[in-house]
Order: C-alpha cells, then structure tokens, then sequence
C-alpha cells in the first residue's frame, strides 16, 4: 500500500490550479528523495504534459497572431495536433488567395464547412466583377479607338482646310488673329477655256479631272514648301514663305509652276481631255487670317494677292508670268522673256516676264 | 503481357482494362480496406522476402510510375503549374484519392509543401509513428517528373501512422534533369 505525503498532493493541486485558472504553470521539482514509484512516475507524466500544453499554447498564441511560419511543435497530443491541422488550412488558405489574386479564379476551397461556400462564393463573384470590368474596359477601348480615328480624320480634313501652322496657334489659344507677311509670293492658275470645256462635259467627271489636278498640284506645293491657300472654281492660289520663312520663296514658287506645266504637258498626252493653265506670280506683302466662324476658311488678302491675279489672267496657255519684282530676285536662276506692262491700280505701270525654263 | 519477364517497364494505361464494361453490376468502385488489403498483404510478404529497404523502393518506384501515367491519362500536362495544381486537387478529390492542399509553393526554386488529407494509404490506419506513405511519395515524385520534367525527392514529413491528421510532404528538386 502506497502512502503519499500531504504536500505531494498540495503541490500537485496547486499546479493544475494554477493551469486551469489560466496563470503560468511550470513543471514541477520531483524532490530528489522521492523513490521510484508510482508518485514519482505521476510527477514525471504531469512534468510531460505540462510541456506539451506550454508547446501546444506557443503555437496557438502565434497561430492567433497569423504567424503561420511558426514551425509546428512535433507531439501527439490532440490539441497540437488540431492546431497543426489549423496552420494547415490557414496555409492553404493562403496559397489559394494568393493564386485569385493573381487572376485565377478557377481555384476551389473544399471540406471547410461553411468557410468553403463563403469563400467560393465571394471567389465566383470576384470572378464575375474582373469579367465586367474586363468587359467594360474592352468597350472603353474600343470607344477610344474609335474617338481617334475620328480625330485624325478631323486633323486631316482641318490641314487640308487650314495651314498646320494656323491650327496649332487655334489648338493652342483657341483663336488665330490675322497677321501681315513681308515677301511672300503668291501663285495664281486658272484653266484656258475651263467655261466651255464644262458646259461640253457632264459635271461628275469635270470635278474628277479638276480633283485628280489639284490632287498633283497640291503634292507639289507641299513638296516645295509652299502653302495652298483655296481653289476658287478652276482657279488655285498658294503661297510662298508664310508661316514658313524661305529665303527663296520666289525661286521655289517658280519651280513649282514649272512642275505643274511639266506634269499637264504628259497628263494631256495620254489623256482624251486636255487641260492648259495660265499661271502668274507676284512677290509683295499681304495679310493672312481666317475667315468666317462656322465655316471658316484660311484667305489671303492685299495689292499682292491682286497683282497675282492680274499676272495670271495676262498669261497665255501654258504660260508662267511673273511680275518685275519676282523677276528682280529669279532673273539668275530663270531664263525668262521680256513682256510689255500692265497698268495697276494704285502700283501704275507692273512690267511682266514669262519664265522659259532653269538657266 | 501481365506475366512475361521484363528489363524494363512495359506498363500502360490500358492494362487497366476496360472497368465498366468488365462490372456492369458490380461498378467501379470497391471500399478502401480492399485496397488496403492488398496493399499491406503486399507489403508484409515483400517485407518478409526482400526486406524494408528494398520493399520501400520498389513502393516508391511504382508509385513514381503511376505519378508519371497520371498526368499522362488524366490530368493532362500543363502550360502553367498553378493550373496543374489546380487540377491535381480537382481529380484526386473526384477519384477520391485524397485531399491535396498547398501548404507552400516557392515554384521559383521548387520548393513545395503539399498535404493530403484522408489519404487513401494512410488515414484512419494505428498510429505507430511512422511515416508508411511511401507509394505516394512515388507518386508525387511522378506527377513532378512529368509535369514538368524534373525530377524531384519528396519526403513524407508528418502522416496518419505517424500521429498527424494528414500527410504532408516536402518536396525539392534534386537537380537531376530528367530528358524526355
Ligand atoms: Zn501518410
């Protein structure tokens, strides 16, 4: 019969007092002069569980503060054992939002009990929302698309309208007031005969012929740097050394006469319809602004403009003729032959030159 | 063709024969302790004649080579490992083979942490404390190697026998390269 001192048992007691009411318990000093019996082997089975408890609460305090890297403690007691299960879950858990956070939806939560439906269900409804959003962004870039394609198509019909240079002060300020420009020189073509070539030939192919001219002409402005202004009927009007300054603004006006006598000459040799222009140039100073608010439209205005006109309309077919002061800045670069003068209003006397050709 | 003599392996999927058409009354499915009969009768005479080392090499072996038919047959090899994953655990939850969860995946360096819960091997068996899934650690190692043709060691860290509530398995790349 085993007898047990009464403090074995008092210490025993207070440790699982103490334990139950939720305070620090350590394990217990087995005294040294307890013998090998059943006490001590009590003391040692308490001594054990009180370790595997104090590992089992270690784990579940950091489980609680989401450690989940806590390295579960080995042991077979149920508790640990759940708490591991837990971290288990927790970690999957974690992986499986990880993966719907970065865009895969497809993932599942199973066997959690409620958690599972909840889980799966916000998951369908992430799903749902990221597909209208996706949805949704597809149609606004499809908006956008659209609203630039429609912009350049309004910048393309804006240059051929205005000059580059003109919509950009607009873009930038809104407006474009008129401006005044020293030395520029003016182009003026206008077609021998045009009135009665048009009332012989139906009106659809008379605005074809003219657009596949102008078409060529303005190529050619613009390869040699100069502006159109407006076509006015048959006429053409365009400018040299506008917006952009040119030194040889008169030589290159010139060159493009040239071009564009060169390109009817090939254009009437293999084509049923003919075409001859008179073309006239005139060198001064002008001013350029838009006119009109709801159709606006780039003009120039000014003796200059005129005169080139009165060069013009005193050309001959398939002539270029230019005023004395064109011919006092191209008279080294052209050959040209002396015309007798006209009388302008306001100017008097304008001597006139027909260019022959490149000297 | 089931008993000839081999050097190597001459398995294929369809030496599974044809199940439903062979058990129109019986069906597909037998209970879990049938095949765990015939797994731990196999494993106590093998163990008895070849020994454990030996016994658990050939378990690992095998279960590599059904890892390896199992992506090959059912899952289907996959452009991306999350998606691999995802469909793993979708086909050994249908096939009710177990419970496949991500505890880690590090797929940079290949470093993966998987559990299985109510695994078909293990689950529910006396806990002895060991660790006795090693047909799955094949098995893993053998959808590894497939998937993503690299070979693998996995290693069964906690399992039912050895107290736990569910397998887990650590797995790292070996740095075999693995061609074909
Ligand atoms: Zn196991």
């Amino acid at each position: 019969m085993l007898t047990i001192e009464e403090q074995y048992i008092d210490q025993l007691t207070e440790a699982i007092y103490l334990l139950v009411s939720g305070k620090q318990t350590q394990t217990i000093a087995i005294p040294e002069d307890l013998p090998d019996n059943e006490i001590r082997q009590l003391y040692e089975y308490f001594n054990k569980m009180i370790v595997e408890l104090d590992k089992a609460s270690d784990f579940s305090y950091s489980l609680s503060r989401g450690e989940l890297d806590y390295e579960a403690p080995k042991g077979k007691m149920v508790l640990l054992q759940s708490y591991k299960n837990l971290q288990a879950s927790l970690k999957h858990l974690t992986w499986v939002t990880q993966q719907i956070a970065g865009g895969d939806f497809s993932h599942k939560v199973d066997f959690m009990g409620d958690f599972s439906n909840a889980f799966n269900e916000m998951t369908r409804q992430l799903k749902e929302a990221f597909e209208t959003i996706q949805q949704q962004n597809k149609k606004l870039e499809d908006a956008n698309a659209t609203i630039r394609a429609d912009k350049e198509r309004i910048q393309t019909l804006l240059n051929s309208i205005l000059p580059v240079k003109v919509i950009d002060e607009l873009n930038e300020h809104g407006y474009s007031a008129p401006r005044y420009f020293e030395n520029v020189t003016v182009f003026f073509s206008d077609f021998v005969g045009f009135t009665k070539q048009s009332s012989d030939i139906d009106p659809v192919t008379l605005i074809d012929e003219l657009n596949s001219i102008f078409k060529e002409f303005d190529h050619i402005v613009t390869e040699m740097d100069g502006e159109r202004i407006k076509t006015i009927g048959d006429a053409f009007l365009a400018v040299w050394g506008m917006h952009l300054p040119l030194e040889d603004h008169a030589e290159r006006a010139i060159e493009a006469a040239l071009r564009m006598r060169q390109f009817l000459h090939k254009r009437n040799e293999n084509w049923m319809l003919k075409w001859e222009v008179r073309i006239g140039l005139h060198t001064g100073n002008l001013v350029g602004g838009i006119v009109g608010e709801t159709k606006f439209i780039y003009d120039v205005f000014g003796d200059t403009v005129n005169i080139a006109s009165r060069m013009e309309s005193n050309s001959e077919p398939m002539k270029i003729n230019i005023s004395d002061e064109v011919y006092a800045l191209v008279k080294d670069k052209f050959m040209t032959t002396q015309r007798g003068s006209i009388f302008v209003k306001g100017k008097g006397e304008c001597g006139m030159h027909f260019v022959e050709g490149r000297l | 063709m089931f008993k000839e003599e081999r050097d190597e392996s001459i398995f294929e999927w369809g030496m599974l024969g044809d199940v439903k058409l062979g058990r129109p009354h019986l069906g597909e499915h037998v209970p879990v302790d049938v095949y765990r009969l015939m797994q731990f009768t196999l494993r106590d005479e093998m163990i008895r004649i070849l020994g454990v080392e030996q016994t658990n090499q050939i378990f690992f072996a095998a279960g590599k080579k059904a890892g390896v038919e199992f992506v090959r047959n059912v899952v289907g090899k996959q452009a991306d490992m999350n998606v691999f994953i995802e469909k793993l655990q979708m086909f050994l939850k249908k096939l009710q083979i177990g419970i496949l969860r991500v505890e880690k995946a590090d797929l940079e360096h290949g470093l993966l942490t998987l559990t299985v819960a109510e695994d078909l091997d293990c689950s529910g068996l006396p806990v002895t404390g060991e660790e006795i899934c090693v047909y799955d650690e094949g098995f893993i190692a053998g959808l590894l190697l497939e998937q993503t043709g690299k070979d693998f060691n996995v290693k069964e860290i906690d399992c039912w026998c050895s107290g736990d509530r569910v397998c887990r398995f650590a797995i790292e790349p070996n740095g075999i390269e693995v061609k074909g």
